[in-house]
């Protein structure tokens, strides 16, 4: 039962609401998964600091370095928009154009989305490729959090109590790489059974990876990268046989479980396609852009 | 269309458009009454086990708690539609996770929610058994001990079968010819097992029902298909006369058989006499998938001969039905005697059909009364002899397929029969045997009948002239979105010669018309519609009568139109339906005409006389064709291209036959890929839309109806009906459009990609 | 605790008593009758509850009430005008889009949310529209015609 709630304008005015409130307190983004899990009794707050007014907390900058700051409040409608990102960042609007269904886009946050960390979500596997970060603010001040050591675990985030996300940066994306987002869902809706983003660069011959980065989905207790997978294609050729081993150390790396919409021994394999795919699809995506340069 | 007609065979708007494309509808749980109470179940946790003692007192206490109700608030009435196995409230023990315990109503829904948190129960859990196969065991645990000491409801009558002491609730043969002979001259024999999950019937409304009773009063809003039936069940299980209790069918969010049952309404009245207060019931979609009800799912064992030549000469099927808790799944179990071996003419048939009481959600008719589950194997073991014999999928069904006149599947003459034009319209407009754009495509045709429901099966119509001459029909049966108070309409307008604006029609309340079976079994336009027919004929009559005394002339000289009635051939000298209504009024009674349908036997209604040598009339004949995409890397399955060919005699109204068409093949496409309630020890582990797959406008294909009429000389103006038809077909049709791609045969239900994948890798593919 | 609140439904401002707590989805329809929005489920899937915030299409029963206040909603029971249906309206009748009706409602805000910002989509385009919205009676093809027939000025 809510008690009260709270439309502060300020992220000072929310640190501070959180710290007095405590356990009692939760923000409100978009409210798409924070209201299911109240209608089902998974968390009850008495109190409720919506995000909805603070200022500075929507919108997309580019800084002069080329540095993204993307604010907590971003819809992943408008994520999925921007013609910013589009052209900056598109691996990250295709996993944005790919979050749940239509009405979910329009009143979901990418920060929202981040701190619920629901296994098989979208936009995490894409901010990992982009080498992410949730800049985080309490009362006590403000740190940044790189998206590799945020997710903890099922649910589960590295934010403390009384510490909300302000915005996601994106250190200047490289824009010689190519990014793709792909989905894996028996139906459309789905959490992804596996999602994969891959951001990947050539070496100026065209026929050797400079520097690849898979970002998985779905997989694991957490988002992750597949490091192992990643190793393996840095400075090799670009072949088919090498896409054999990606293939068995991504299957290594992860760690499925099994439950209504697939077995885990299905993810696993499933990993392995999608991983091939995307490195094949962004791999040509690259060669095109290596031609048109 | 030899006929000119007037009103049918129009594709008019449904009577209550306007209403539903404004949202004014009202459903079950928009009924608001003065003083009105929320009500919630209390569950049982466990699968089985023997109840000890149920504390209420900590709920009671809750403010805005005014009642809580248990067995012992309830006489102990047994009920059940087929057969009277079910309480109000489990009573010694519950028999599923699920089993209802006890209810409570409060000021709100919250409050109730949070009541019902604090009843206390204990059980004493016993062993539980899940599979029907380990349930048909003699050491198996007993879902239902006293299982010989209940009583048949009216339909069951003399034919239930159980198998006294064991968990098997009916065991029923039916023999044409004699199959071990047919063996014997067959070729080859084909033997294999198929199996289907329990699917669920996701109408998007979720059961709302309002009681407001007392211990001399009962009315009932509730989303039911059935509001007869469920009058008697309510009058027997609180003992009050059928005339004290009424049921007014509120507009039904689809039902698809899931509302047939009674699910909500005996709670609420139970609060509503103990509080005193009207009380609303409403599902959650948890509730809906773990506690309400879902299909009967099947292990089939069909044996099938054939001669070298493709005839079929003998079949056998073994159909084991996965019951559940309650016997609910007697029907679809039943339906499986008569349409299982397909619609073919086979001299020898014999069909076992078992169901089985496991300690699970209970089984229920859904879409298409056990038949999905038959074709499913029939269909699919069709393409697989096809194959093995060398003969095309198309031309070995049309080479067996029924033909006027035959013995049908029940031993009976077939007529008005359609199968080949069907198979051939379908294979057609897939584009059977033209080459594929792409590899990894298939196609597949499949053939599908269903059997008109002859028993329990009775309808009966009121219709009046009111004083303006504009027309009332009286209708027991409800709307429940298929749009039957359209269809009804028209027929009663066709046959009265006056515009559909006319006549307005009262449905599905049991205090405004007589008695109606109900909305289930594609049986509404059939039987209804004949009941509507007849009862207008005898208005017709009637108005007659009084206009010959009017004009002095005699009634056979007398024709009916356009609100008048008439001199043949005279069409000056008349008197308007007002005129006549006007007189009556004043000088002679009321104009009114009744009349009545439906199916004339006993369960399982293999003839609709005993001894007749003609099949009952109504079966429904069609044709179903899909093309598909297989992935072999993930398994995925889409369905591109979509035919469904129906026979349905006469489309009273095509844009509700269309729409019908259009919805079922795409719930047999889901039945196909998607569906099925994972169990793990008796829980259901994805009640939520989440979890368990139906699909979005993002996966169906292109959707091709197809209507064909072959009038039927007993069905109203020649229509059959459509209903439940074009879920059929589609599963089987998947598989074998599967095999047509790639090559494996996959024999159990749903075609998940895993399946596919792991048929696949064993292939070698 | 309770608190007066304006919020403006379809085109008028209305005054409700609202709780911390309440849903968009419960207040339309307990406190304004405004049933047309209808609940299908809890876990946001089925969209029986769609209305439209502002211009998008959204689950209401995922929309705090308090939260909607400054923001134009848009109910089914809104598009009628002067007893004159919205062209969606009349292409829903006209193709016989719906038949239990529970979702109609819905389906319908999709439609229009979706032609109010596209003008003239693909049929692509208007399957995605209606990816957060289930219906069980039609397969969904006739609500794809007619959404598509009333985007061409068909109706």
């Amino acid at each position: 039962m809510i008690a009260d709630y709270f439309e502060p304008e300020s992220i000072s005015e929310v640190v501070s609401l959180l710290d007095r409130f405590g356990d009692d307190g939760c923000v409100v983004g978009g409210g798409q998964s924070l209201l299911v899990m109240m209608r089902h009794g998974l968390v009850s707050p008495r109190y409720l600091v919506s995000l909805k007014k603070v200022a500075g907390l929507s919108g997309i900058q580019e800084s002069p370095d080329g540095d993204l700051t993307i604010g907590a409040m971003t819809t992943h409608r408008d994520v999925h928009r921007s013609s910013l990102l589009q052209r900056r960042t598109p691996v990250l609007c295709q996993a944005a154009a790919k979050v749940g269904s239509t009405p979910i886009r329009n009143l979901g946050t990418i920060a929202g989305n981040i701190c619920h960390n629901e296994l098989g979500g979208d936009p995490p596997g894409a901010l990992l490729v982009l080498d992410s970060r949730a800049v985080c603010v309490s009362v006590t001040g403000e740190r940044n959090v790189p998206l590799a050591q945020f997710f903890t675990g099922y649910f589960e985030t590295a934010l403390r109590p009384g510490e909300v996300v302000k915005a996601i940066e994106i250190p200047s994306p490289p824009s010689d790489m190519a990014g793709i987002y792909l989905k894996h869902v028996i139906r459309s809706g789905d959490l992804a059974i596996v999602g994969v983003a891959v951001l990947l660069g050539l070496e100026s011959d065209g026929k050797h990876y400079r520097e690849v980065r898979i970002g998985l989905g779905g997989v694991a207790p957490v988002p992750l990268r597949a490091h192992k997978a990643e190793a393996i294609l840095r400075g090799n050729e670009i072949s088919d046989g090498v896409l054999k081993n990606v293939a068995e150390a991504v299957m290594s790396e992860v760690d499925p479980i099994t439950d209504a919409h697939g077995t885990a021994e299905y993810r696993r394999k499933m990993v392995a396609v999608f991983v091939k795919r995307a490195i094949r699809q962004a791999t040509e995506m690259a060669l095109q852009k290596g031609k048109n340069s | 269309m030899e006929q000119e007609f007037k009103v049918i065979g129009y594709p008019i708007p449904r009577l209550d458009s306007r209403e539903i494309v404004t949202g004014k509808v009202t459903f079950g749980v928009d009924v608001a009454l003065p003083g009105m109470l929320f009500g919630k179940v209390v569950r049982s946790p466990i699968p089985h086990g023997r109840i000890l003692s149920i504390d209420v007192s900590e709920a009671e206490r809750l403010p805005g708690v005014v009642a809580v109700v248990t067995a012992k608030d309830v006489l102990g009435n047994r009920f059940g539609f087929a057969l009277k196995d079910e309480t109000v409230f489990a009573v010694d023990k519950v028999r599923y996770i699920g089993d209802a315990v006890a209810a409570v109503a409060a000021s709100d829904e919250k409050t109730a929610e949070k009541a019902a948190g604090l009843i206390r129960v204990e059980y004493d859990e016993l062993p539980a058994v899940f599979d029907p196969v380990e349930a048909m065991r003699g050491d198996a645990p007993l879902v239902h001990p006293a299982m010989s000491t209940y009583e048949t409801a009216r339909l069951l009558k003399g034919a239930w079968k159980p198998v006294s002491g064991s968990n098997i609730v009916h065991r029923a043969e039916f023999a044409k010819g004699d199959v071990e002979k047919g063996f014997k001259e067959a070729d080859l024999i084909f033997e294999d097992i198929f199996t289907t999950s329990q699917i669920h019937h996701c109408y998007i409304e979720p059961h709302a029902v309002v009681a407001k009773a007392d211990f001399e009063r009962i009315t009932v809003w509730s989303c039911t298909q059935q509001p007869f039936p469920l009058r008697s069940c309510l009058a027997g299980i609180f003992g009050l006369p059928e005339s004290k209790v009424r049921v007014i069918s509120t507009k039904v969010g689809g039902g698809f058989g899931g509302k047939i049952a009674p699910r909500l309404e005996p709670y609420a009245v139970a609060l509503s006499m103990k509080s005193g207060r009207p009380v609303k019931m409403v599902m959650t979609r948890i509730e809906e998938f773990s506690a309400s009800a879902g299909s009967a799912p099947a292990i089939t064992t069909i044996k099938t001969g054939v001669r070298n030549d493709g005839r079929l000469v003998a079949r056998e099927m073994i159909l084991v039905y996965d019951g559940g808790a309650y016997a609910e799944g007697l029907p679809p179990s039943n339906r499986a005697l008569k349409d299982s071996s397909g619609p073919y003419n086979i001299p020898h048939i014999k069909i076992i059909s078992t169901l089985v009481y496991t300690n699970k959600l209970r089984a229920t008719p859904l879409r298409g009364l056990g038949v999905p589950e038959a074709m499913w194997a029939v269909e699919s073991q069709m393409d697989m002899i096809a194959r093995k014999l060398g003969v095309d999928p198309v031309e070995f069904r049309l080479m067996n397929a029924l033909d006027e006149g035959d013995i049908g599947p029940t031993g009976e003459v077939v007529r008005s029969v359609s199968v080949k034009s069907c198979l051939r319209k379908a294979a057609d407009a897939i584009g059977w045997g033209a080459s594929k754009d792409r590899p990894l495509r298939g196609r597949a045709v499949v053939a599908i009948h269903k059997s008109p429901t002859t028993y329990g099966s009775m309808s009966g119509v009121v219709v009046s002239v009111n004083e303006d001459g504009s027309i009332g029909l009286f209708v027991g049966a409800s709307d429940i979105g298929q749009g039957s108070d359209t269809v009804l309409a028209q027929i009663a307008a066709e046959e009265l010669g006056v515009s559909l604006n006319e006549v307005s029609i009262t449905s599905g309340d049991t205090a405004s018309s007589p008695f109606d079976q109900g909305t289930f079994s594609s049986r509404v336009t059939l039987y209804t519609g004949t009941a509507v027919r007849n009862a207008v004929q005898d208005v017709k009559k009637r108005l007659k009568e009084i206009a010959s005394r009017m004009l002095e002339v005699s009634e056979d000289d007398l024709d009916v139109g356009s609100k008048c009635v008439f001199v043949a051939g005279v069409p000056e000298k008349r008197v308007s339906f007002q005129d006549i209504a006007a007189h009556c009024h004043t000088y002679e009674g009321v104009i009114l005409g009744k009349g009545w349908a439906g199916g004339q036997g006993d369960w399982p209604g293999l003839a609709h006389r005993k001894g007749a040598k003609e099949a009952a009339p109504g079966w429904k004949y069609g044709a179903q064709a899909v093309e598909v995409e297989v992935e072999p890397e993930t398994g995925i399955v889409r369905v591109l291209k979509l035919v469904s060919v129906h026979d349905v005699g006469r489309a009273i109204n095509p844009l509700a036959v269309k729409g019908q068409i259009e919805g079922g093949a795409i719930m047999g496409m889901s039945f196909g890929l998607f569906e099925e309630l994972v169990y793990d020890q008796g829980k259901i582990l994805n009640p939520t839309f989440m979890d368990y797959k139906i699909p979005t406008a993002m996966e169906i294909p292109v959707i091709i109806p197809i209507v064909v009429e072959q009038p039927l000389p007993q069905g109203p103006f020649g229509a059959k009906g459509i209903g439940e038809l074009s879920i059929l077909g589609i599963a089987p049709a998947i598989a074998n459009a599967i095999y047509d791609a790639v090559g494996v045969r996959i024999k159990d239900l749903p075609l998940k990609p895993e399946r596919i994948l792991a048929a696949l890798e064993e292939k070698g593919g | 605790m309770k608190r007066p609140t304006k919020l403006r439904v379809n085109g008028q401002d209305v005054e409700v008593w609202i709780e911390p707590d309440d849903l968009l989805l419960d207040v339309l329809r307990e406190k304004l009758g405004l049933t047309g929005a209808r609940r299908g489920c809890e876990t946001s899937y089925c969209g029986a509850c769609s209305v439209i915030l502002e211009d998008k299409l959204v689950h209401s029963c995922l929309v705090l009430a308090w939260s909607a206040i400054g923001q134009e909603i848009t109910t089914i029971e809104g598009l009628e005008v002067g007893g004159k249906l919205h062209p969606l309206q009349e292409a829903f009748i006209q193709y016989g889009a719906f038949q239990c009706g529970y979702c109609t409602p819905a389906m319908i805000l999709a439609g229009k949310a979706l032609l109010d910002e596209n003008p003239h989509p693909t049929e692509e385009e208007v399957k995605k529209s209606l990816d957060g919205n289930l219906c069980r009676c039609t397969g969904y093809q006739r609500i794809i015609q007619a959404i598509s027939a009333a985007a061409a000025g068909k109706i």
